[in-house]
């Protein structure tokens, strides 16, 4: 039995993080969910620096759950930094945002994101969204194998 | 308004009085002086007003003017009248061109200038609207978010401490919430495109109307209507926003026609004065000339929400398209017997 990763969720707003938690939990999502709250702590958490030097580096989380616009480090940086790592950058990251701006999709996907997903006002309709998106990068998709040892 | 200073009138002028001059002192008894030396005044002029490359220019005039005319060889020069003639002519047009191209040279840079202004002033203007609207897409969604969700939570987790109006009072936020949020993304529809490129090609309208016709139809499948969509209605424009033109035009044809028994939605052309208009017409709700001027602003609207809902951006979005292509879009209605509006895709012939 593979034991269950865990999801990073990188967000600011104390609000949104609340309602993600709500959502994850209201889809039987089990995963142990870590909150950071900015970009700099994101990045902190993954290379387990800082103030998260303590923890196990090879254990990477099963998915980010990024947000864009952040204190410090904003998301698509976060995002070209996980990606310019040699062992995060097969790490599956979804953004999880309020805009669907051309210019963010556009670098978030150049970056290198591996879904976008804009949360709709409607709480039932993120609760939904949140439920597929856990089903799908928990459940039926297969990650990356592991690469590098810490 | 710029007007003409006497410092570029200097050039003539000088011109004017070295012809003066030269018939002057070749009508006087004595010998003039020394042609070479008012070549030399003109070079030194021309350099003077012109910069480096006109009195190079001149000069160089000067030089084969003078090897032509003056210097035959193994003639020494001499002070005929035609000689003098000749460099009179040449004192005169050589200044009034060196002037001339100075002048337009000046004016062209200044026009060039105020147009660098001007494109700097636009965009300038133009990224305040784009940080404007990117920060009303991540920063004014996220609160709405909030209150629907929190509200959600409360009817999920304390429902039972709520009586009946209580929680009536809950969904009116969450529906204010939503119609919000609907109002935040249609007006950064609007503010896009406004800011899109408009990049032109034949579209065939005709197709796209079936397309958003098809997913209205399939949205509401219980809906019965007569569809009437004409051949041959292919234009020149963004694709992309023609598209959005015809999903608000058609879109409001079908929702204004939702309580009318025998519905029929017409897409069509016609010619005016060898102009292509386009036209929608309903038979639905239809709506009073009275308010015809308010049709197109933005947020403004002829029905309350309770008949027909919307955000009143739709219109305000077709009209700014329209305009972007250079046409023009105006309607027709009647209380309960439906609109027409019409709208073209050139610039009109004045």
């Amino acid at each position: 039995m593979i034991e269950e990763k865990a999801i990073l969720l990188v967000e600011d707003n104390p609000n949104d993080e609340a309602l993600t938690l709500r959502a994850l939990r209201k889809s039987n999502i089990r995963n142990e969910v870590v909150v950071v709250r900015d970009g700099a702590e994101a990045l902190d958490y993954l290379f387990a620096r800082g103030a998260h030097a303590g923890r196990d580096r090879g254990a990477l989380p099963a998915i980010v759950l990024l947000d864009l616009k952040l204190p410090k480090i904003d998301g698509l940086e976060v995002l070209r930094r996980i990606r310019a790592e040699e062992r995060t950058k097969l790490l599956p990251v979804v953004i999880l945002t309020s805009s669907k701006e051309e210019r963010d999709l556009l670098e978030g996907y150049s970056s290198g994101c591996n879904s976008y997903m804009r949360k709709p006002v409607d709480f039932n309709e993120f609760a939904e969204a949140v439920r597929q998106l856990g089903l799908y990068w928990l459940v039926l998709n297969v990650g990356p194998p592991p690469t590098g040892r810490g | 308004m710029r007007r003409t200073s006497w410092a570029e009138l200097s050039g003539p002028l000088f011109a004017l009085g070295t012809v003066a001059c030269i018939e002057l002192l070749a009508r006087l008894p004595f010998k003039i002086p020394n042609p070479p030396a008012i070549l030399l005044l003109v070079v030194v002029f021309s350099a003077f007003r012109g910069g480096l490359r006109p009195g190079l220019i001149s000069a160089a005039m000067a030089w084969m003017y003078f090897a032509y005319f003056f210097s035959l060889p193994g003639q020494p020069f001499h002070y005929t009248d035609e000689n003098l003639r000749r460099v009179m002519v040449w004192a005169v047009t050589t200044p009034s061109i060196v002037v001339m191209v100075g002048l337009l040279k000046s004016r062209a840079e200044q026009a060039f200038q105020r147009i660098a202004e001007r494109t700097a002033q636009l965009e300038l203007a133009n990224a305040e609207l784009e940080s404007f609207s990117y920060s009303v897409s991540h920063d004014l969604r996220a609160p709405l978010r909030s209150m629907d969700g929190f509200s959600q939570a409360l009817l999920e987790d304390h429902g039972d401490k709520l009586d009946a109006e209580g929680k009536k009072y809950l969904q009116h936020v969450r529906e204010s919430a939503q119609q919000m949020a609907r109002l935040i993304d249609d007006l950064l529809g609007l503010s896009r495109v406004t800011r899109s490129e408009l990049r032109r090609e034949p579209v065939d309208l005709g197709a796209l109307a079936r397309v958003v016709l098809a997913r209205l139809q399939r949205d509401e499948p219980e809906r019965k209507a007569e569809i009437l969509v004409s051949d041959g209605l292919v234009a020149n424009g963004d694709a992309q926003l023609l598209g959005l033109v015809l999903q608000n035009l058609i879109g409001n044809a079908w929702k204004f026609t939702c309580k009318t028994p025998l519905a029929r939605i017409e897409f069509g052309v016609q010619m005016n004065g060898g102009r292509r208009v386009y036209f929608v017409r309903d038979n639905g709700a239809g709506f009073d000339m009275a308010y015809a001027g308010k049709l197109f602003g933005v947020f403004q609207r002829l029905h309350s929400a309770a008949e027909f809902e919307g955000t009143g951006v739709g219109l305000a979005t077709v009209q700014r398209i329209v305009q972007r292509h250079g046409g023009r879009v105006w309607a027709e209605g009647q209380v309960g017997r439906g609109a027409t509006f019409r709208f073209t895709l050139e610039e009109e012939a004045r």
